[in-house]
């Protein structure tokens, strides 16, 4: 009997119209867990080193948590992990709704989606009935029209897609995997990958179950967790407001990027916020994904102006902060306007904000002109520009071809000094993260085997900001000091462990609001157990961090296989260069010598060269990752 | 008397409540085994859940006595007598009991024994155990 899991991953090759399934190894389970972790493995054994991301050899591999389609709290996550085209390394993308639960108890842990099919197709996974079906007349819709139609033609209302919309179609570099229609695994290009494949859904029904190992021990852990997530004092904000809700408090600490990280303070950023959104009756009404515990989503609609009619979920602070802060917007109608846009062409709203302002800058320096840009005047703080390249984008009109393949791209075609303003890690648009003031940040996101993103190693603690986060960093470092976002001390120690912690919540599923959030209230011991009274596996916090370990390093050697060297691990050369321009933090920037200490220190504690960054032999053999080590000495590609 | 009343304002349409229903009762997790349906219809969530009416159609119709009633108003199915047949699922007002599809057998909310799965999982506050005596 397998509790927890369902024990079969279901592989589908378009290129042959094979489907089969594989049963599960107990090896597979206990090295690296489920979701994430097994993504990672799969992704490293069936891909080969300079995998064309959007050739028929890439896979694009789906993984629902462990916990998913469970009650426990915030269990409803799905990870997507492929060669990223954007990034040319490893990437995995990390969506919610409903889809990850409805896998599960449609009786599968994975999906490896393999080939490449010669014409559009969606596959439909209705229980053990598994079939690949034609999608031409679904080609070219946007995400909500395609999950429609597919209800209308499975003649059910009851079943979860994951979705790409006309980016992904059309290969935009950072096209989204749209789940439960306004949930989006968007970064690094998943999209692109699945349009590559000519696979426009994948809908499924789950109506099986999951069995359980000891159901009265885990009804009574999640009960426990229920309850410490419900009484946190930040789940209200987040509630009520949504994440967006961050926006006031940043713009107010002038930590809020703007005008692509030239400032940190929005002149009436308010506008763009969640308490603005909800006052002025944008917001229509929250939701959550499967056994939610905070309800941060929103779905917001437009009644009147220009947009009127505009409706769709979010947006979230991620989404505000890029459309909106970093190209100096304050409309609010039009970055809601930009973000439903996003949601239905299936767009990053990180990346698309993140190339729109890097060409508002190009534009203020005069290295792109009216002519490049099909004579839209690209200024700062312009709502109908914004929409305008939104659309211009997801179908590769004007500069939206140039800004579509990612800002590396974009530069290198603009050439100049634009490269100096490409504000990204490893090709990837940087999370509106302001780091120049945030040592901890700042290593955490150049380190990030994805490129420069929060939802990897996002280093909360060190903030000190929770009775629980200082606790945390007194557990990691020895000492509550250590809580401080100025000094590069122990940093390496604190993004080593959330590292760690993320890889084990992103293989049960679980959202990082609850167990890296603010409260840190599902911790490794919570996962620990709960993972014990679901699957009847036995495993101590001590080796769920491990395996975190094991399938950070397999990530890791994915990138050093694919070519990645030290030089790789730094922020971008803004953050350098040029001080934060007002506020507390005023004349802040990254010492380089600074910053190399501290990606010294983290090279050091991984047991990875600090010449090139690769792992060791012995690292990699410590956390049994033989195999791997044979492969990357074989290519002389071993750390020393 | 109690129901379950449903704060439809709050909720966020996670159905906690409906996987927390499907382990108490049955010991796993299923959609097809929950009491209760959280669905959305364009931009609200709507509950379907028994209300614990005292017209007691279910209990009434049913041809083979498999619905018992076990004091406060509570009316619960036993499946052992249970044969699937649906005619309480068309007798009832308002939608709050239906077949079970891979048992075929009917299921019905009965509160927990007064402390229902659903109230304790439901984070967002949406479900409240609610007194309504002196009336349905």
């Amino acid at each position: 009997m397998v509790y927890g899991y369902s024990g079969t991953i279901l592989h589908v090759n378009l290129t042959s119209n094979r489907i089969w399934k594989e049963t599960m190894s107990e090896s597979l389970i206990s090295s690296y867990l489920g979701g994430r972790g097994i993504n990672a493995k799969l992704l490293w054994d069936l891909t080969q080193k300079g995998v064309d991301a959007l050739g028929e050899d890439n896979v694009l591999i789906f993984g629902a948590g462990v916990m998913g389609g469970t009650h426990a709290p915030s269990s409803g996550r799905t990870t997507v992990t492929f060669k990223s085209p954007v990034t040319e390394l490893y990437a995995k993308s990390n969506g919610g709704g409903h889809w990850g639960a409805e896998l599960k108890l449609a009786g599968y842990d994975h999906i490896v989606i393999h080939g490449r099919s010669p014409k559009p197709v969606y596959l439909w996974i209705d229980g053990e009935r598994v079939e690949l079906r034609d999608a031409g007349h679904l080609w070219g819709t946007d995400v909500p029209a395609a999950d429609k139609q597919i209800k209308n033609e499975l003649n059910t209302e009851d079943i979860q897609t994951a979705c790409i919309g006309p980016a992904g179609e059309n290969l935009v570099n950072f096209a989204a995997i749209m789940m439960t229609v306004y949930c989006a695994a968007a970064r690094a290009g998943g999209g692109a990958v699945m349009g590559a494949k000519k696979l426009k859904a994948i809908a499924v029904k789950g109506e099986g179950n999951t069995k359980v190992y000891n159901p009265k021990m885990f009804d009574n852990l999640v009960k426990k967790a229920v309850h410490d997530l419900k009484t946190y004092p930040s789940r209200g904000r987040l509630s009520e407001y949504g994440t967006s809700s961050l926006v006031p408090i940043r713009n107010e600490m002038h930590l809020l990027p703007t005008k692509n990280y030239q400032e940190v303070y929005l002149e009436n950023g308010d506008k763009i916020s969640g308490q603005y959104i909800k006052e002025k009756g944008y917001l229509d009404h929250r939701s959550g994904c499967t056994a939610c515990a905070t309800g941060c989503h929103r779905y917001t609609v437009l009644r009147d102006g220009k947009y009127a009619g505009s409706e769709s979920g979010g947006p979230e602070y991620e989404t505000v902060a890029s459309l909106g802060a970093g190209c100096g917007i304050t409309d609010t109608e039009a970055v809601l306007k930009a973000a439903h846009l996003c949601n239905e062409y299936g767009l990053d709203t990180i990346s698309t904000g993140g190339v729109i302002q890097w060409a508002m800058e190009c534009y203020e320096k005069g290295l792109i002109s009216l002519e490049d840009t099909g004579g839209i005047p690209l200024e700062w703080g312009n709502g109908d520009v914004l929409v305008s390249m939104v659309e211009q984008i997801a179908k590769r009109k004007n500069l939206g071809n140039i800004l579509a393949e990612g800002v590396v791209t974009a530069a290198r075609v603009v050439k100049g000094d634009s490269w100096k303003w490409a504000m990204h890690v490893k090709g990837l648009e940087y999370s509106r993260a302001e780091i120049r003031a945030r040592m901890g940040y700042a290593l955490a996101l150049a380190v990030n085997p994805r490129g420069a993103d929060h939802l990897h190693s996002q280093v909360y603690a060190e903030f000190g900001a929770t009775p629980e986060a200082r606790k945390l960093i007194k557990r990691i470092c020895g000492d509550e000091k250590y809580a401080d976002v100025l000094s590069p001390d122990k940093k390496a120690d604190i993004v080593r462990w959330h590292e760690d912690c993320y890889v084990v919540s992103d293989c049960l599923g679980l959202c990082t609001f609850s167990t890296l959030g603010h409260g840190y209230l599902i911790t490794p011991e919570v996962m620990a157990e709960q993972y014990y009274a679901l699957t009847g596996h036995k495993i101590s916090s001590e080796d769920l961090m491990k395996i975190g370990r094991r399938v950070m390093n397999l990530e890791k050697a994915f990138n050093v296989r694919e070519g990645a060297e030290r030089s790789d691990d730094y922020p971008p050369w803004r953050f350098f260069n040029e001080p934060i321009n007002s506020g507390p933090y005023k004349g802040k920037k990254l010492e380089k010598e600074v910053y190399d200490s501290m990606l010294d220190d983290y090279y050091n504690l991984h047991g990875w060269s600090q010449e090139t960054g690769w792992p060791t032999e012995r690292t990699l053999k410590e956390l049994g990752l033989e195999d791997v080590a044979k492969q990357l000495k074989v290519i002389g590609r071993l750390g020393v | 008397m109690k129901k379950i009343s449903f704060i439809k304002e709050k909720c966020v349409g996670c159905k906690s409540c409906m996987l927390a229903c499907s382990i108490k009762h049955h010991e796993d997790f299923s959609w097809k085994q929950a009491r209760l349906k959280i669905e959305k219809n364009k931009d609200e969530y709507s509950l379907s859940v028994c209300i614990q009416c005292q017209h007691k159609n279910c209990f009434k119709i049913c041809p083979k006595n498999a619905i018992e009633d076990i004091g406060g108003g509570i009316l619960k199915v036993d499946w052992d007598l249970c044969i699937g047949c649906g005619l309480c699922v068309d007798a009832c007002e308002y939608n709050g009991i239906w077949i079970a599809s891979r048992v075929d057998k009917a299921l019905k909310c009965d509160l927990c024994e007064g402390k229902p799965a659903c109230v304790e999982a439901c984070i967002a506050g949406a479900l409240v155990l609610e007194d309504i005596s002196g009336g349905d």
